[in-house]
């Protein structure tokens, strides 16, 4: 689990944005990556396709694709790789993603 | 989709790439740098302007080489290339003949840069080249098209894997992982979080977490008492190398006076945990420990970041220091392929200054091979970067051999541990399959779905080819590497379906 | 020759080398073993020109053999016997095959195009006179009812043909399966070296097979080695006139269950993945990938299946089909130098079971039968005088 480096929250101007993380309100600054905010709950961002073992952020840099989330109703993000902005809806994803939503929209 | 010509492509505006933009603007090069990141700086500098500029009070946390890096992006910045941020490159393609399949050559260890096809002859060929390397990437508009004379692959490095019981976990991330949280998001371990490891990121990390305010619980180093004695016998060189030596044991002092346990030469390490990380468990000289720990960070080295170079079936080497796969190129990247370079961490580990170093001499090289510049002035204005560079490159030998994993955390003894994460294939099915006679790891990655995941071998393929070696009792240049094909990243079906045709191609 | 596996004297000794480690190589290796016979299999190292590991998977009936009934016949038995060989795997190796037989679609894109395949189905129907074709042709509103609960079908689809017999399985864990089971049944394997050469030994006393790790005597061998075979074959005088046609696919991340059917370009793996095919191009020996062609395929699927546009590839791949100038296989036992044997085709997934019941099995017998006459390689030109042998050496095309 993670939490903000100044843990007293002493700048109240500084720049936030805040997105629901599977319908709870998560707070990050602003420019920080959406996985900044799984990473705040610290619980499994993802249970894995074949095993449904838990997962959560690892590399922070695009490389190991275990942060994959939905964000915005598209699935299988990288987590790292999109900059948090306010308003942004994410789920935490169970298995493989499907394909049903799509053919749908 | 646009698409647009340019003289000169660079993937990547870390340290080689932005120093290469430089150069080549210096030049009048028509320049394009393509960088993942929403901001200059590659993960050396990560968020070194919002920092700078919007939170100064937080630029101690991460030391003056640092802070460097504002200056340089801002040159950066003003240099004149088209610099697109947030740019995925998924593909590059060479509208030249086939390559031969990739052939590794037996290289002499540690840095290679003074080998390799320097004539005048390979430079004629490339000097002809025209716009006909095309990349292909994504951003949050869409899928685009550029074409260039001459592609520079400066993707630098990212951390090399760690497989030991356990490391799938919540609450276990690479300690590359916390620093970047800590850079791009202000964030920190909300409880100590002990360090698993070896290199000088455990120590820098665990320094800057000091300085946070958030005392590691533990450090937990994974040398092997033997790397000491192998690397003492490359010490000499080392200390021509400005600095490394005494930032290192500065660290080091600070780690000691903080009063964090640490324990040396670990082995049979365990993270312990059913739905996260609840404690490290490991042996250190001659006694078990346990340590409770809801958050662990691990890391032993850097390795190039390779997919895209080795998409493009250039010929490489096995390097036996770094352990790790790196391009075949001379001292100015160029590689076995006409009008592509490669420059920086992504060609061999080398460290910021020296991938400054390079990605200038690569600038300066497609100037010259763009007559832009002749053969005298390139090699006057190269004079000092190449000094440079050498002195960089001299202490690598001392830290390659001191921070060289042990071949149990290259390769997991125990049967169960996860080598591939994506698809959850453990090191006892690999083992089996190395065992019955599988050829090499692209047998391996048919018969087991060993990476074939979406993060496509980067982490798993070193460790199959190591695997493979040490039961076969082959060398790892002769078993190979995961043939690596595009797209390199994730790209949509849709995406794909709109860039048909290649202009000019 | 009676000795089987658990005879005493040189037991050891081979008395079968196949040439390639490919799904042809290991579906004949696997075929002998089952007759009892000694194997070894000569691989390549890990870099080859590998077909095997670049298959779409398919068991594919529907439109094989037009004009060659013989053929079509060949391929629809092998689809038959495909559940034994699925079931001889698993027992043997305890590995899945994943073989799925619900029939297939093949689309069609407008009016003319599904008007040639209602002719070509027609005559294919005519041509298998008593052994009979069941297809059927659907126009857009009967495919919509057939696919109602399955994903949309694009704008552009104007109707479809439809045939039971087709199928798919795992290609990767097929080879898998083929490999051990024959390593289960005493097959040997030799990696890491392209056999050089296949040389008769004088007095048709069996046959050298030399590479560049040396050389060993067997009293026959197979050859089955894709590409290569054009040029191994010459050596043993057969001509086998094979040239590489590049095959692309691409690979979708998992999803969950989408599509319970092949078609004739797009199947859902038993693991998740959608894989969306195949370029059929002229490039010679070059198995890159390209973006013109991934194109193609990317928008016939998206045609056919509009959800698909939003999948991310997560792999692509490029592979080199064994095509001979017909496009059927070839089965040719060396009429000047008896024990040598060359198989080679481009359905090596969908013709498994009919090469591991049928060709391996007449191999072992000695004798290939009728049936496979319209294989034989007697139909191309006899190679020229003098070319046997080592000398015969043909440089690849760039």
């Amino acid at each position: 689990m993670f939490r903000s480096l100044r843990d007293d929250d002493a700048d109240p101007h500084r720049p936030e944005v805040t997105l629901s993380v599977d319908g709870e309100p998560c707070t990050v600054p602003r420019g920080a990556p959406v996985a900044s905010a799984l990473l705040q709950r610290g619980a499994a961002s993802r249970l894995s396709g074949l095993s449904g073992s838990p997962r959560a952020p690892y590399c922070m840099m695009g490389v190991c694709f275990e942060c994959v989330v939905e964000i915005d109703g598209v699935p299988n993000q990288q987590a790292c790789m999109v900059v948090a902005e306010t308003g942004m809806i994410v789920r935490c994803q169970v298995g493989h993603r499907s394909a049903a939503g799509c053919a749908t929209r | 989709m646009s698409e647009q010509h340019f003289d000169l492509a660079i993937v990547g505006a870390g340290p080689a790439g932005m120093a290469a933009a430089i150069e080549a603007r210096r030049h009048r090069l028509r320049t394009v740098v393509l960088d993942e990141q929403p901001d200059p700086g590659g993960q050396v500098w990560r968020n070194v302007e919002a920092i700078t500029t919007r939170r100064p009070q937080d630029l101690f946390l991460f030391g003056t080489e640092y802070a460097d890096g504002f200056a340089f992006a801002q040159r950066f910045r003003g240099c004149g290339a088209d610099y697109r941020p947030g740019a995925r490159v998924w593909q590059v393609e060479l509208a030249v003949p086939a390559p031969k399949p990739p052939v590794r050559l037996a290289l002499p260890t540690g840095g290679a840069i003074d080998t390799g096809p320097d004539d005048e002859a390979v430079h004629d060929e490339r000097r002809r080249t025209g716009a006909d390397r095309h990349l292909f990437y994504t951003d949050a508009r869409g899928a685009h098209h550029v074409a260039a004379r001459h592609v520079l692959v400066a993707t630098g490095a990212c951390e090399r894997p760690m497989p030991l019981p356990g490391w799938t976990l919540p609450g276990v991330l690479t300690c590359g992982a916390a620093q970047v949280l800590m850079k791009s998001a202000a964030m920190v371990p909300a409880v100590p979080p002990v360090l698993v490891g070896s290199g000088p990121l455990v120590l820098l990390l665990a320094v800057q977490l000091i300085r946070a305010g958030v005392k590691p619980a533990a450090v937990v180093g994974t040398v092997p008492a033997g790397n000491r004695l192998r690397a003492a016998a490359r010490l000499l060189p080392a200390l021509l190398a400005p600095g490394y030596l005494s930032r290192g044991l500065s660290l080091l002092g600070a780690l000691r006076r903080a009063g964090v346990p640490a324990f040396a030469s670990a082995t049979d390490l365990r993270i312990e945990g059913s739905e996260r990380a609840e404690a490290v468990a490991f042996r250190s000289r001659g006694r078990e420990h346990r340590i409770a720990a809801r958050t662990v960070l691990l890391h032993q080295g850097v390795v190039p970041n390779a997919s895209l170079w080795q998409s493009l079936g250039m010929e490489q080497y096995w390097d036996a220091a770094q352990r790790c796969f790196r391009p075949v190129v001379d001292i100015w990247g160029n590689t076995t392929l006409s009008g592509v370079l490669v420059a920086g961490d992504s060609a061999g580990i080398g460290g910021a200054e020296a991938a400054l170093c390079a990605g200038e001499l690569s600038g300066l090289s497609v100037a010259w091979q763009q007559r832009r510049i002749d053969t005298a002035e390139r090699d006057r204005r190269a004079w000092l970067a190449r000094r440079a560079l050498k002195a960089h490159w001299s202490v690598r030998p001392f830290l390659d051999w001191l921070y060289q994993p042990p071949p149990a955390l290259r390769v997991p003894a125990d049967d169960d541990t996860i080598v591939c994460r994506c698809e959850e294939v453990t090191a006892g099915e690999l083992r089996g399959l190395a065992l019955s006679g599988v050829a090499g790891p692209n047998q391996m990655k048919a018969f087991s779905r060993c990476g074939m995941g979406p993060c496509q071998g980067r982490l798993c393929g070193l460790t199959v080819t190591e695997l493979i070696a040490s039961i076969q009792h082959r060398a790892p240049a002769e078993v190979g590497c995961y043939r690596v094909r595009a797209p390199v990243l994730p790209v949509t079906v849709g995406q794909v379906a709109g860039l048909d045709r290649m202009p000019g191609g | 020759m009676t000795v089987g596996i658990g005879s005493a004297s040189p037991a050891s000794r081979p008395e079968f080398a196949v040439v390639g480690g490919g799904l042809v190589g290991w579906s004949i290796a696997y075929g002998l073993a089952r007759q009892g016979r000694r194997v070894v299999v000569h691989d390549e190292g890990d870099i080859a020109l590998r077909a095997a590991r670049g298959n779409f998977g398919q068991v594919w009936v529907q439109d094989k053999g037009a004009g060659v009934p013989e053929y079509h016949r060949l391929t629809r038995e092998s689809a038959v016997q495909w559940s034994d060989l699925a079931r001889g795997l698993r027992d043997a190796s305890g590995i899945d095959a994943g073989l799925q037989q619900p029939g297939g679609f093949s689309f069609c894109f407008d009016a003319a195009a599904f008007e040639a395949r209602a002719r070509l189905m027609r005559r294919m129907q005519t041509e298998a006179g008593d052994f009979g074709f069941e297809f059927e042709m659907l126009d857009r509103g009967s495919l919509d009812r057939r696919l109602s609960g399955g994903p949309a079908l694009g704008p552009k689809v104007v109707g479809a043909s439809y045939t039971p017999y087709d199928g798919h399985v795992n290609p990767l864990r097929l080879l898998r399966a083929l490999y051990q089971s024959a390593i289960a049944l005493g097959a040997t394997h030799r990696f890491g070296a392209p056999v050089d050469a296949v040389d008769p030994v004088v007095g048709g006393d069996g046959f050298e097979v030399r590479t560049a790790w040396g050389s060993a005597w067997v009293p026959q061998v197979v050859l089955a080695a894709g590409l290569g075979n054009e040029r191994l074959a010459r050596m043993v005088g057969i001509r086998c006139p094979v040239r590489p046609v590049r095959g692309q696919i691409l690979v979708t991340e998992k999803v969950q269950p989408v599509l319970s059917f092949p078609t004739a370009d797009i199947r859902q793996t038993d693991e998740g993945g959608l894989l969306l095919g195949s370029s059929q191009e002229e490039a010679g020996f070059d198995d890159r990938v390209t973006i013109g062609n991934s194109g193609a395929i990317a928008r016939r699927a998206i045609d056919t299946f509009p959800f698909i546009g939003d999948l991310r590839i997560v792999r692509s791949w490029a592979a080199l089909r064994v095509m001979t100038p017909d496009g059927l296989p070839v089965y040719e036992a060396s009429p000047t130098h008896p024990g040598a044997w060359v198989v080679s085709c481009h359905s090596g997934v969908t013709l498994a079971a009919a090469h591991v019941h049928g060709v391996a099995a007449a191999i072992a017998r000695g004798r290939l039968p009728p049936q496979y006459a319209h294989c034989s390689a007697a139909r191309f030109a006899a190679p020229a005088p003098g070319t046997a042998g080592k000398e015969a050496h043909v440089p690849q095309p760039a």
